[in-house]
């Protein structure tokens, strides 16, 4: 493997020649879309709205079906902690709310076992982010970058949580 | 190249598309370097995602083509962010190469719009599953750099294309 010295990577740096680095750091050009203002505006605005609240209602019912897994199966929360943390802040960042801590009807994810209900949980993420994607491209440029970026994590989340339904015992 | 609707949409989008065609050059550079540190299934799994990046990456410079644009060349090496001397540097610069596409690919699911912006979110999320395959942990917000902390400081050190 080649390994390029400092002062060799540094005049790199100096003329551009980041391959990656440039690329990485491409994020930094928020798209100022000032339009006339007038009804298509209005209605994409509005739209943008729509989905966003669409798009945090998944977030706040995932939240309660992670609680409500974590709840009937206490030796799920440890593995689902994280991950619940991590739909927490998609829900923020959608600016919703969770729902109200409540005692609902067990769902059927929750009345399986463990591992059935961790792959119940699993499969929502899944159903979560396959929607997601669908939403995105009807979405403007910087919401559609966000909702890319949560389904991205809802998939990772399903892969997760298939794998720690494999660890726990049925 | 498009002059008709929105020339200035036209070079964002052709901007990004070369940037992520970029990233993938070098994660086909990476894939190539650390597969030899893997063995068994970690292994498989390097070959499967080289071969994914090699597909995107062919994609990539048909797509920037048909925006009109000349695709960027691969550099004949890369500066890779740290040593791969080992199984878990190998894995370690595997996860950091998926967080890189993933970040190409999220600005190009902003640019893009229809099918390539599909495709973008697609590849997005691919990378945001390999990533945690090979780290064994998953971020918030995959490929959003100013919302994701770098999970293991290499943010920084990044793979530098060096000429030759």
């Amino acid at each position: 493997m080649r390994r390029t010295g400092t002062t060799r990577r540094s005049a790199l740096t100096a003329t551009g020649a980041f391959a990656l680095g440039a690329v990485l750091t491409g994020c930094g050009e928020p798209e100022t879309r000032t339009g006339p203002g007038g009804t298509d505006a209005r209605a994409a605005s509005l739209r943008t709205g729509a989905l966003r609240a669409a798009a945090a209602r998944d977030s706040a019912s995932l939240l309660s079906r992670y609680e409500q897994v974590a709840a009937a199966h206490p030796v799920t929360e440890p593995g689902l902690a994280p991950l619940g943390a991590t739909v927490r802040e998609h829900l923020a960042a959608l600016g919703g709310r969770a729902k109200a801590p409540s005692v609902p009807p067990a769902p059927p994810a929750a009345a399986a076992g463990a591992r059935a209900a961790l792959s119940g949980l699993a499969a929502e993420e899944r159903r979560v982010a396959d929607a997601r994607a669908a939403a995105l491209l009807s979405a403007e440029p910087e919401l559609a970058r966000l909702l890319a970026s949560i389904a991205a994590a809802g998939a990772a989340h399903a892969y997760l949580l298939t794998e720690l339904a494999k660890e726990t015992p049925a | 190249m498009r002059h008709e609707a929105g020339k200035d949409d036209t070079e964002g989008t052709l901007r990004a598309a070369q940037a992520a065609l970029a990233a993938e050059h070098a994660a086909v550079y990476g894939y190539g370097a650390l597969g030899g540190r893997l063995d068994g299934g970690r292994r498989s799994d390097a070959t499967a995602a080289h071969d994914a990046h090699r597909a995107r990456r062919d994609a990539l410079t048909r797509t920037v083509r048909d925006l009109g644009g000349t695709p960027v060349a691969a550099h004949a090496a890369y500066a890779l962010p740290f040593a791969v001397r080992d199984p878990a540097t190998a894995m370690r610069l595997a996860a950091v190469l998926e967080d890189r596409i993933a970040g190409v690919y999220s600005d190009l699911v902003r640019a893009a719009g229809g099918p390539l912006r599909q495709d973008a979110a697609g590849a997005l999320r691919e990378a945001a599953v390999r990533a945690v395959r090979w780290r064994g942990t998953g971020v918030a917000f995959p490929g959003l750099a100013e919302k994701t902390a770098p999970p293991d400081g290499t943010a920084e050190a990044g793979a530098a294309g060096v000429t030759h």
